[in-house]
């Protein structure tokens, strides 16, 4: 059941409509941002389009705490604490998948500069502080929710190691790279987003 | 497992958002809760007992009859 929106907002907004265009534009930008650095395109468009995508998740987290104010009317302690450590934990994935890509274009560089180190803490750093995150999330979370991260946590390790080992029989087959040990957490958090996703949904 | 937590929640003219607040949990726990999809752990559906003021098995039934069946445990 969900009660029905303030008449105060537009529905735009109330239903979250907004936010969520807000959100598929950060995914659109950060991918684009992705191919542009990946591919040797203009470091300063990369730049501009990776800032972009960091801004739309900002907005699409403003717009969802709306949202949820406008169609509930209140938002409970533990729900407003997960809204704000979310998005925090979802920029952290961005900042970690940025600093690989900077890496992968600008590494050699990076390293004949004695810059290596730095992105190495920085990729480290950022780890951690996702790790970090995820446990203060599941501490924050109530009982329902906490249960479901765990499901969407098994979920994700198990869809993870079933893409990874899958795609390496099929790169093994022709002749493909294998996905690099470092890009097993970006997959992970994305499969743990879907999964998350789907079970929130299901629960309602 | 079934529950009366909608009916207690409309008597009371609370909305889930509400609900969850008074119980420090989700609004989508409590919805979660209302459409069967969640059992609470003994800790919340004691909370829930004594926001309501009632026991625990007025408000949950698993179905499988009276916790104390008439006649038997009660004290002489």
């Amino acid at each position: 059941m969900t009660d029905a929106p303030q008449a105060s907002l537009h529905p735009f907004r109330s239903t979250g409509t907004l936010g969520l265009m807000f959100m598929l534009a950060g995914v659109g930008m950060f991918i684009l941002s992705a191919f542009v650095l990946t591919w040797g395109g203009s470091s300063i468009a990369a730049a501009g389009l990776f800032l972009a995508s960091l801004a739309l998740f900002g907005l699409w987290a403003r717009e969802d705490i709306v949202a949820r104010r406008a169609r509930d009317g209140a938002i409970s302690q533990p729900e407003m604490r997960m809204a704000r450590i979310v998005p925090a934990h979802i920029l952290l994935l961005l900042l970690f998948v940025g600093v690989e890509m900077v890496r992968v274009r600008w590494g050699a560089a990076l390293d004949e500069a004695g810059l290596g180190m730095v992105l190495t803490g920085l990729s480290a750093g950022v780890l951690t502080g996702w790790c970090a995150v995820f446990i203060l999330l599941v501490r924050s979370a109530d009982e329902m929710v906490r249960a479901m991260m765990v499901r969407a946590t098994a979920a994700a390790a198990g869809g993870t190691l079933f893409i990874a080992v899958f795609w390496a029989v099929i790169a093994r087959g022709v002749g493909a790279p294998e996905i690099p040990a470092l890009w097993l957490f970006p997959l992970f958090a994305v499969v743990y987003g879907i999964a998350a996703s789907v079970m929130r949904e299901g629960a309602g | 497992m079934k529950n009366r937590l909608r009916d207690m929640r409309a008597e009371k003219g609370w909305s889930q958002a509400a609900l969850g607040e008074k119980l420090d949990v989700s609004r989508q726990t409590i919805n979660a809760l209302e459409t069967g999809k969640y059992d609470p752990s003994l800790p919340l559906a004691f909370r829930i007992a004594r926001l309501f003021g009632q026991p625990i098995e007025t408000i949950f039934d698993d179905g499988l009859g009276p916790v104390i069946p008439e006649g038997d445990g009660a004290p002489s």
